[in-house]
């Protein structure tokens, strides 16, 4: 806030002592995967775990890309993500757009079954949610998990609601008594004015939809279909997982959300800021 | 804040536009390889024309391992069964294996059971009522052990492979002890002492964290001491199978004899069945208690020397005057759920897999005994004399009838969970005394 | 006029229906369900299902004290998460002052967040293994080999060992909001509260504690929700174990589902965990004096 009360170097470096050693907390654990990538399951099983590898020996990742389909499953987990990331802004804006504009009858009910959807036992119910995807006819097909994602999202609304809040209602006035309709006022400016939200939220739900194992596992189990996060489990099977692989297949899997993280950080901050705490 | 969105639209629709391109691309190419392969049946003899008028059928069927998988990859099982059978695909589901059970019962509750469902022997009761009776069957009628593993005086599933529990051995390191191969429970608990006062070596290598290893203790045992393969059902006749002279007890008091031994590392359950595995592979630790299918597991991991490598049966008599009770495991029960719209492929399809067109061949790969009356699989020289012990009797496993599974849903029992309280040095006689009381009263209701 | 509510409820309907639909398919039919199954005795196999009353309420807390245990352990997850969450603010505070670099320590704090949760279990499974653990060997390195522990098999210390992982894991989340509502503050309340002669406290006490309460309730929450509901983490490294010392109340549920087939028995712990989720977040809303998500 005031830089005046860093002119301390002491407490100056106190400030980077701590940063640091989050920093290595934080790192340690993902080194030693790293490392063990590297390794011979016989080099994991008796080196020290932060030992540097003895050289960079891509076995490993040369085994988990052939068995696990790596390139197939990223090209299912990349198609899923898209699909998701527009179905669910669009579904995003407009609920947001109808839930803060206007009073309507069955508004705290809507509200009240998001709050309910986010805080559901998730596997209890999983055998209804079956039983629904199973009817709709879209049991192993790309889209069951698509439908799931875009069917309940409570902080997506939330964060949307915030920014729309921001937005002063005298613009939507001026524009309708200019002679816009509500659609009108939608498309042509609150829309666009969200788009900010838009990019943090498709980002964050980009690395859930990246990272989801269980719907895809347990809705679609074609192995034609397989995503990444799949393949993972290909490797942990409890009696046939060893460390070697794993660490691979953990790397590999992480390599794309670490991608997409550090090129679009900046906006993943910009947006929470500019929108998730105006209240 | 608002000047860099053009920047960012116009990112993310690039990246959207091209993820939703790669599905396309690589579909096309998946539909010319189909029509490829379409093409290349066709100039084939008239009779197999005949055939490929059928409907075309495709069959569901799941493996929990990944290890079967890369057999029926290296084998080809899809298109070996669609020569004889062109309008049969079959489409293999991998699952994961920790999960296979409670996936097959989301699924049941959705009526979406797969056509072909292989199973283990204890959830035959559970899944009784969704899949068909197989009694007319020649692979069942021809099969060792179908017929054993009734319920409700039918043939529910065709069981694939028989396997012995074993106990896998450095040669190289009991050599260097002087330790000869155990014939008793006594001789196996000092041979693991023994390594242990040598300081060098983790006398058994167990992953205690994932539970189900020391299944050839916890599991297995009450049933090899009592001579009973059937002994959860037995149990489940009994107020107080817990007590002293019952042979889950004695049994137990076995198991806590080799556990306070401290024959398994500094933290046996603090160690998962993978990196036991690693212990075992890289000399660490001399030896590993684990069924059959540990070996087809030793020979996929590298710089194992499996010249060193041996087995033997475990011990569990007190001399060697008395019988040699060996657990025979019989695995992957294949049965067909009512829901299947092709019953009638599914069991042409269980026919094919145990005909001489494949099972021999499959079995000989996955190193594992026959069930099949007239098939013989040879083991190479792996198991070589481990099977020359004493009064040699084979204990037909099975996974307990519907009084004992009431018994163990309202009580929660789980030996593996027991096997883990042991290692973790509980109080033995109390954990006994609680079980008797909640056994009986379970029984009471 | 009439044209305009009309179009309104043209909206209105167009752009809700499908989201009702979804919300109506996928979370009130489930919800239905599930007070329904746990009136019954199903075992998640057979046809029929008897109605057995309020049996599988009672049965749940009389019948085994693995529940309380479960209960106990979720409690461990939300009372550590409740302690990191000034130490939380604390950072971001220190992240939000110009400092060189907060970039580049924001986007690693926050990290953890976006890594595969799956992944991280194992990573940590393997972190904490006695065996070549890295945890154990940066002990040894460090000559602190008396600290050596069976971090994932002692009683009382495996469930510490994975509330950390918890907390490496979302730590990072909580601290990118917090810092998001300390730049959503405007800078000209810290230029008057100067002129007025406020300390750093006052500052704290009476311009940031204000500003980030809509983050603070978001946090709170989540972490309701987070403890209540930690599933992953205990079931990918420790599967509950040793024995059922690490398991939580999802996990414990899961178990009575699936492995020991009570349906009926499960859906009424889902039922209760529903119950538990909103009394919670009432009662910590009242405490601080929040206004609480979802009641707009």
């Amino acid at each position: 806030m005031t830089t005046n009360r860093l002119a301390n170097p002491i407490k100056k470096f106190a400030l980077y002592l701590i940063l640091l050693m989050i920093c290595m907390i934080i790192f340690i654990p993902l080194l030693i995967t790293l490392f063990a990538s590297f390794k011979t399951s016989m080099q994991i099983g008796s080196e020290f775990a932060l030992k540097l590898p003895e050289s960079f020996n891509f076995n490993n990742y040369k085994v988990v890309l052939e068995k696990g389909k790596f390139l197939q499953g990223l090209g299912n987990s990349l198609f899923l993500i898209a699909v998701s990331v527009i179905i669910n802004s669009l579904l995003g804006t407009m609920t947001a757009y109808a839930i803060n504009r206007f009073d309507f009858r069955l508004k705290k009910i809507i509200l009240g079954l998001f709050l309910a959807g986010m805080i559901m036992p998730g596997m209890i119910t999983e055998i209804s949610r079956f039983t629904i995807i199973k009817n709709l006819g879209l049991y192993n097909s790309i889209w069951a998990p698509i439908v799931i994602y875009a069917a309940t999202n409570l902080v997506q609304l939330y964060i949307y609601t915030q920014f729309i809040n921001g937005i002063p209602k005298e613009l939507d006035e001026s524009a309708m008594l200019d002679g816009s309709s509500y659609f009108k006022v939608f498309t042509k400016m609150i829309f666009p004015l969200l788009l900010p939200a838009t990019a943090t939220l498709a980002i964050i739900k980009a690395v859930d939809v990246m990272n989801d194992m269980y719907i895809p596992y347990l809705y679609m189990p074609s192995s034609t279909l397989r995503t990444l996060t799949t393949t993972l489990m290909y490797f942990s099977s409890s009696k046939f997982g060893s460390w070697d692989y794993l660490s691979a297949a953990i790397i590999l899997v992480m390599l794309p959300t670490l991608v997409i993280y550090l090129i679009f950080s900046k906006y993943i901050f910009k947006g929470i800021v500019a929108g998730a705490v105006k209240g | 804040m608002y000047n860099v969105r053009p920047r960012i639209t116009r990112v993310l629709s690039m990246i959207m536009i091209s993820a939703l391109m790669i599905p396309l691309v690589s579909g096309c190419t998946k539909g010319e390889t189909a029509t490829n392969k379409g093409q290349s049946t066709q100039p084939d003899t008239q009779q197999e024309q005949k055939e490929e008028k059928k409907d075309p059928v495709t069959l569901k069927f799941p493996i929990w391992s990944t290890i079967t998988e890369d057999l029926f990859t290296k084998l080809d099982l899809v298109n070996e069964y669609k020569k004889e059978h062109p309008n049969v695909t079959i489409e293999l589901e991998l699952l994961k294996d920790t999960e296979y059970e409670n996936t097959m019962k989301i699924r049941n509750a959705a009526n979406e059971l797969p056509d072909i469902l292989p199973l283990k022997s204890a959830w035959l009761i559970n899944f009784k009522d969704n899949i068909v009776p197989l009694d007319d069957l020649d692979a069942a009628k021809n099969n060792i052990f179908a017929a054993d593993f009734k319920v409700d005086d039918h043939i529910y599933g065709v069981p694939e492979s028989q396997f012995n529990e074993f106990v896998w051995y450095h040669k190289s390191i009991f050599k260097e002890y002087g330790i000869e191969i155990p014939q008793t429970w006594g001789e196996f608990v000092a041979a693991a002492k023994t390594i242990k006062d040598g300081g060098k070596y983790i006398p058994i290598a167990m992953g205690g964290k994932d539970g189900w290893p020391n299944y050839p203790f916890n599991e297995f045992m009450p049933s090899l001491v009592a001579n009973d393969g059937d002994y959860w059902s037995t149990m489940a006749t009994k107020d107080e199978p817990f007590t002293k002279g019952e042979a889950f007890y004695d049994a137990y008091v076995k198991i806590q004899e080799l556990y306070d031994a401290k024959v398994m590392g500094p933290d046996p359950l603090g160690v998962g069945f993978d990196q036991s595995k690693l212990m075992f592979g890289s000399n660490q630790a001399a030896m590993i208690a684990l069924g059959q299918w540990f070996g087809s597991d030793l020979k996929s991991m590298t710089d194992v020397d499996m010249n060193d490598i041996g087995a033997f049966l475990l011990p569990v008599r007190n001399s060697v005057d008395d019988p040699f009770n060996t657990i025979s495991m019989v695995d992957t029960f294949f049965s067909i759920p009512k829901s299947s719209k092709y019953p009638d492929e599914a069991k042409e399809f269980i026919n094919w897999f145990f005909s001489d067109a494949w099972y021999s061949k499959y079995m000989t790969e996955a190193q594992l005994q026959s069930t099949m009356k007239d098939v013989k699989i040879d083991l190479g020289t792996m198991f070589d004399g481990a099977f020359d012990v004493s009064n040699l009797n084979y204990v037909l496993n099975k996974g307990g009838n519907e009084d004992y599974k009431k018994i163990e849903t309202a009580i929660k029992f789980d030996v593996k969970k027991m096997g883990q309280d042991m290692m973790a040095g509980k109080d033995f006689n109390k954990m006994m005394q609680d079980m008797n009381k909640s056994w009986k009263n379970a029984r009471s209701k | 006029m009439k044209t305009i509510s009309m179009q309104k409820n043209i909206l209105l309907f167009g752009f809700l229906l499908i989201p009702v639909l979804l919300l109506l398919m996928f979370v009130l039919y489930p919800l239905i369900e599930l007070v329904r199954i746990s009136f019954t005795d199903w075992n998640g196999m057979a046809a029929q299902q008897v109605y057995i009353g309020f049996d599988n309420y009672i049965k749940m807390f009389t019948d085994s004290s693995d529940v309380w245990l479960s209960l106990r352990n979720n409690g461990i997850y939300f009372i550590f998460h409740l302690i990191m969450i000034p130490l939380e603010l604390a950072i971001a505070v220190l992240l939000d002052s110009k400092i060189r670099a907060s970039k580049f320590f924001k986007s690693i704090i926050f990290m953890p967040y976006i890594i595969n949760g799956v992944a991280i279990s194992y990573i940590f499974a393997f972190f904490y293994s006695p065996i070549n653990g890295g945890l154990n060997g940066i002990l040894e390195a460090l000559g602190l080999e008396s600290l050596i522990q069976n971090w994932l098999t002692n009683d009382s210390i495996v469930n510490i060992s994975l509330v950390f992982v918890s907390i490496w894991r979302f730590s990072g989340f909580h601290v990118i909001l917090f810092l998001a509502g300390l730049q959503s503050i405007p800078q000209d309340q810290f230029e008057s509260a100067k002129i007025d002669g406020a300390n750093s406290i006052q500052n704290f006490w009476y311009i940031i504690v204000p500003g980030i309460k809509k983050v603070l309730e978001v946090i709170l929450f989540l972490n309701i929700v987070g403890a209540l509901q930690v599933f992953d983490i205990p079931y990918i490294m420790t599967q509950g174990g040793p024995g059922h010392a690490s398991s939580t109340f999802t996990l414990y549920t899961l178990e009575t589902a699936f492995k020991f087939n009570s349906f009926g028995m499960a859906s009424a712990m889902g039922i209760t965990m529903l119950i538990l989720i909103i009394i919670l977040n009432g009662v910590q809303n009242r405490l601080f004096n929040l206004k609480g998500v979802g009641e707009e």
